[in-house]
């Protein structure tokens, strides 16, 4: 019995011991984070102010896509037969221009009545070429835009839901953590699946699988076999 | 000349070789092999079993001390840095050197992970002492459970060093097989929900906060708990030695040259005073069989208050990484990692798990202080 007393009172300050040494260095640590954060405030206000812009801009895209998507939808609900797919093909794609910015659309034909828009990006100046093919098949629905555009801001108040319908398809993979990039098993341009190996990287001698979080294209690579990384730096944009 | 051939054979290895001695020998040859052929830890382990080997071959005199003839042996003065408690501390300032505090600082609260896990060392002191350990004896076995090699041999060697041996054995031992002994717990106490949870991106921690940590670790620590301030103070001298950036060629050596010298010297130190005597005997077994319940309650109960934390934050904090705060570092912080991201493969916890766990690394220093204190 005295040996269960004596074991527990020195298990008792032992443990409350490491605790308020451990608790204190929390609590200090956790002002200083504070003060760290007050410290550079003025920093984070600029950054929140850019922000703010960024979202500004976001938002303006989102109402354009979904005016495109507005105007597109009703279109082609007016004009069923200029929706000629290819024998074989049940996509088609659009290029829009609104404000000298190209937006491609792509729409997939799911029955005789419905369409479905599946993308809508904004084109850059490289990709025009790429597609210079594409818009000789479109030409007839490019040529009409100017009614689809006139028609938009109507449909805009009532159709707000097609907005639903776009989605964002690109994803930036991050380094989750600083290390070295041992092994890059994909190039930009290939075909990915969910789960599939993107590329190896070290850190604290531990070599860790990076793969892709969807379905999709890689569309960049940003780094090297070799390569230092540190956490939050863009590894690949998977399409 | 007969007598004189009689005199040399008897003053030979072979005339003074007992079972025991061979008992040992063949223990080391095990040792080594393992160490060699199935890389199981081999920057200890060889040292160790070599030292085991070489004090076990009789006649040697070199783990003797100095007597009225002789000077005594080099095992008996490389020893002295181990029985005065010198090459823990060392080798912590290597520790230091290469330690990053960062994930620590941006995230305090998993400090409490750390605390949480030195929980066995405690329950494990209970153990020991019904057992019929003495209270020296029981803190020394206890502090396994802190799963920090220097810090079991530096409390070891100050509290009952005549258990040095079998404790330093069964604290590698148990480090090594952190990858074999956390995961049945971790997976049979959470759920895979809870593993697969991401926890994101951290703060940057600034280059003034990293100065300021060891300055403020060493501080506290050493004026709520004077006795853990020689591990703790040498980590965090090691520490400042890194994050201050201008004394590279110092905190290189540290991490590099210096760690990996006083490794042998303390390994095969701690081999070599390993005696048949100790070894096979139940004693010895209870140590392993202690150490190996230190171990795992530590690591149940950092997962413990992993779990709270992850109920107090609304699963914002994944619960595996309370595991890591056993301070077995990086070890049990991969073991962290590895679950993550087998639950989920875009789950990255290894930098997350860094914090708890050399939070653990402080934790297992304080609570060694604090019993050396008690006991001492």
């Amino acid at each position: 019995m005295n040996v269960l007393g004596e074991t527990l009172e020195i298990t008792v300050i032992g443990l409350s011991v490491v605790f308020l040494v451990l608790l204190l260095l929390t609590i200090i640590l956790k002002i200083q984070g504070w003060l760290m954060e007050t410290f550079f405030l003025k920093k984070k206000k600029r950054s929140t102010k850019q922000n703010k812009e960024d979202k500004r801009i976001i938002k303006k895209e989102k109402k354009i896509r979904a005016v495109i998507a507005a105007a597109l939808d009703s279109y082609l609900n007016d004009y069923p037969s200029e929706f000629n797919i290819q024998e074989g093909k049940r996509m088609q794609k659009y290029k829009i221009k609104i404000d000298d910015e190209i937006y491609e659309v792509e729409v997939e034909r799911v029955d005789e009545d419905n369409n479905e828009i599946k993308s809508i990006n904004k084109s850059s100046s490289q990709s025009k070429s790429k597609f210079s093919t594409v818009s000789k098949n479109t030409n007839k629905p490019t040529e009409k835009e100017s009614t689809a555009k006139k028609r938009a801001a109507e449909i805009k108040r009532k159709n707000k839901s097609t907005t639903s319908g776009v989605s964002e398809d690109e994803v930036e993979i991050k380094a989750p953590m600083p290390g070295q990039i041992l092994m890059i098993s994909v190039a930009e341009g290939d075909e990915v699946q969910e789960g599939d190996h993107l590329a190896v990287l070290e850190a604290m001698k531990m070599e860790n699988d990076i793969t892709a979080p969807k379905d999709g294209v890689i569309k960049e690579v940003f780094v090297k076999e070799g390569k230092e990384v540190n956490s939050g730096d863009n590894l690949f944009i998977i399409n | 000349m007969t007598d004189k051939i009689i005199l040399f054979l008897q003053a030979s290895g072979f005339a003074q070789l007992s079972w025991g001695h061979i008992g040992m020998i063949i223990i080391s040859a095990i040792l080594m092999y393992l160490a060699i052929f199935k890389e199981y830890e081999p920057l200890l382990l060889i040292p160790i079993s070599f030292g085991i080997f070489l004090s076990n071959i009789p006649g040697t005199g070199l783990m003797s001390g100095p007597t009225a003839k002789t000077v005594g042996g080099l095992l008996h003065y490389l020893y002295e840095g181990v029985r005065l408690g010198i090459y823990p501390p060392l080798i912590f300032l290597g520790i230091g050197a290469m330690t990053d505090f960062g994930p620590l600082i941006a995230q305090p609260k998993t400090m409490l992970l750390g605390a949480a896990a030195q929980l066995g060392i405690f329950t494990t002191f209970f153990g020991s002492r019904l057992l019929g350990f003495n209270p020296a004896e029981a803190g020394s076995i206890a502090i396994i459970g802190g799963a920090d090699g220097p810090t079991s041999i530096y409390l070891t060697s100050l509290l009952s060093p005549h258990l040095l041996g079998p404790i330093a054995i069964a604290a590698y031992i148990y480090i090594a097989l952190v990858p074999l002994i956390q995961p049945p717990i971790i997976k049979f106490f959470t759920t895979k929900k809870e593993r697969a949870i991401e926890m994101g991106q951290m703060r940057r921690v600034k280059k003034i906060e990293k100065l300021i940590f060891p300055i403020l670790v060493s501080l506290i620590v050493g004026l709520i708990v004077p006795q853990a301030l020689t591990l703790v103070g040498m980590l965090m001298l090691g520490n400042i030695l890194k994050e201050s950036g201008v004394a590279k060629r110092l905190s290189d050596t540290a991490s590099t040259s210096l760690i990996n010298t006083i490794t042998i010297l303390l390994m095969v130190s701690v081999g070599a005073s390993l005696k048949a005597e100790q070894f096979f005997t139940l004693q010895f077994i209870s140590i392993i069989g202690l150490g190996l319940s230190a171990f795992a309650l530590s690591t149940l109960s950092g997962l413990m208050m992993g779990k709270l934390m992850y109920y107090l934050t609304d699963g914002k904090i994944n619960p595996i990484i309370g595991a890591a705060g056993v301070s077995a570092v990086p070890e049990a912080a991969r073991c962290s990692q590895k679950l993550g991201n087998e639950a989920n493969p875009g789950n990255f916890l290894l930098m997350h798990a860094m914090g708890p766990n050399v939070a653990g690394v402080i934790g297992s220093a304080v609570a060694a202080g604090v019993l050396l204190s008690i006991l001492g």
